[in-house]
């Protein structure tokens, strides 16, 4: 009897040891009650700046949350998915003050609405010298799959993605429009030079890379862009995106549509791009951010997806452009809808929702 | 998506009494016209419901709209014929 009893004891000591080394981490509230907290940007520790889809640019100083919204920002249209939602602050913030917010706009008319992306100075807790620098084109008759999400190349020019807009998917094989696409374009709106159809006829000079759907994440990991997107049932990819490059969607596709009809019977074909690694089931993918800190010596040089179905985040290791490893984490959060790294190594999570949280992921 | 697939069958099911109460309908046809009458009902409310969005993909021009109807039709008149068939026998 003694024997089982020491025998449990131990099983049950073993268990704890292993929870504790799984879990060497712990939560630590930011700000909760939040109206759809979407993007994120991470000025300095204590200082974040973050956008509420609803239509709010807030920030948290000096570790708390300022009650009155940044003023000065755009209207946008809150709809279905659209709102204010990517936010980047520029290389040189801390000397220039810029920053820039990807939203969904209304047309003058108010029946049809596009991506837009701005810059503007933050300066006082008001945004100033705002400006368009952006427009997708054409406008939209849905509220759905814009995309948003920025990054700066190492070069200074800024990385837009544009999604097709759901009901617009075919558009994305075409280069006459913005449907699908990642768009490169320099701070002030102009676009570079050495963009990759820049000069091919009837494509919009803009255009990065196209064949892409529901773009939700991007970051620049040593140069290499990395970039993950919703697919429709299934499907979901995380790509290695190269200029002028095809992503095939909807030629080719791991998903299936909605009903559960299939898009598309290919998966592969020449001369469009392979995913480094897909989802089936979805897993909703948002943001995403490349570990570089010194908190999690265990993390380093991980890719970390944030994701929305069922609610977790996913610890990527890619070596040799191969996705080697998989681990989900934070999974008693609900949906995760962006994620970034601090500079004392921790982690920032915003959950999803009506009531998002900033949530710091801490050691324990 | 169901609230959706509900007012299909309403429409449906208002399409199927009128004809075959009210006006003197062959049994297939009457039940043809309220399976058009469904999908019709589905594919013009589903923008309404999905922020604009045409969730079936085929729905997403008016060609598209009239054969996933005319298909709703086939499939009530195959059901039609085939409940006409079993009360014969």
């Amino acid at each position: 009897m003694i024997r089982k009893f020491n025998m449990l004891l131990l099983t049950a000591l073993f268990a704890l040891h292993i929870h504790s080394e799984e879990t060497g981490y712990q939560y630590e509230n930011i700000a909760e009650n939040l109206s759809h907290p979407w993007g994120i940007a991470v000025i300095d520790e204590n200082n974040i700046l973050f956008t509420e889809l609803t239509g709010s640019l807030r920030i948290i100083e000096g570790g708390v949350l300022n009650l009155k919204p940044i003023g000065g920002v755009p209207d946008v249209l809150f709809a279905g998915q659209g709102g204010l939602s990517g936010l980047i602050l520029d290389p040189e913030f801390l000397l220039n003050q810029k920053l820039y917010l990807a939203f969904s706009s209304p047309d003058e008319n108010q029946k049809k609405n596009t991506l837009e992306v701005i810059s503007a100075k933050l300066i006082a807790g008001n945004l100033t010298e705002v400006k368009t620098i952006f427009k997708a084109s054409p406008s939209r008759d849905t509220a759905a799959h814009y995309g948003a999400r920025m990054v700066f190349l190492d070069d200074g020019t800024l990385l837009i993605t544009s999604g097709d807009g759901f009901n617009y998917r075919e558009r994305a094989q075409y280069l006459d429009n913005h449907f699908g696409k990642i768009i490169r374009i320099n701070t002030d709106g102009s676009i570079p030079e050495d963009n990759p159809f820049i000069n091919h006829k009837n494509a919009k000079p803009e255009i990065w890379s196209y064949g892409h759907r529901n773009l939700q994440g991007i970051v620049v990991v040593k140069g290499v862009v990395y970039e993950n997107e919703h697919g429709p049932m299934g499907g979901d990819e995380l790509n290695i995106i190269e200029p002028s490059k095809n992503y095939g969607w909807p030629a080719i596709t791991y998903g299936k549509d909605y009903s559960g009809a299939t898009i598309s019977p290919f998966t592969k074909k020449e001369g469009m791009e392979q995913p480094i690694k897909y989802w089936v089931p979805s897993i909703a993918p948002s943001g995403m951010a490349f570990y570089d800190g010194s908190l999690f010596p265990e993390w380093k040089n991980s890719l970390f997806i944030s994701a929305l179905v069922p609610g977790d985040v996913r610890r990527l290791e890619i070596s040799n452009s191969k996705v080697i490893s998989e681990e989900i984490l934070f999974s008693d959060l609900g949906r995760v809808r962006d994620i970034a790294t601090s500079p004392d190594g921790s982690l920032i999570l915003v959950t999803d929702g009506p009531k998002g949280k900033l949530v710091r992921v801490v050691k324990k | 998506m169901i609230a959706l697939i509900g007012m299909g069958m309403c429409a449906a099911f208002l399409v199927a009494k009128i004809l075959l109460i009210w006006i003197s309908v062959e049994k297939s046809i009457a039940y043809g016209l309220a399976g058009a009458a469904a999908i019709l009902a589905i594919v013009l409310l589903m923008p309404l419901a999905f922020y604009n969005l045409d969730i079936l993909a085929g729905a997403r021009s008016m060609l598209g709209k009239s054969i996933l109807t005319f298909y709703g039709f086939l499939s009530g008149y195959f059901f039609g014929s085939v409940l006409k068939k079993k009360v014969a026998s």
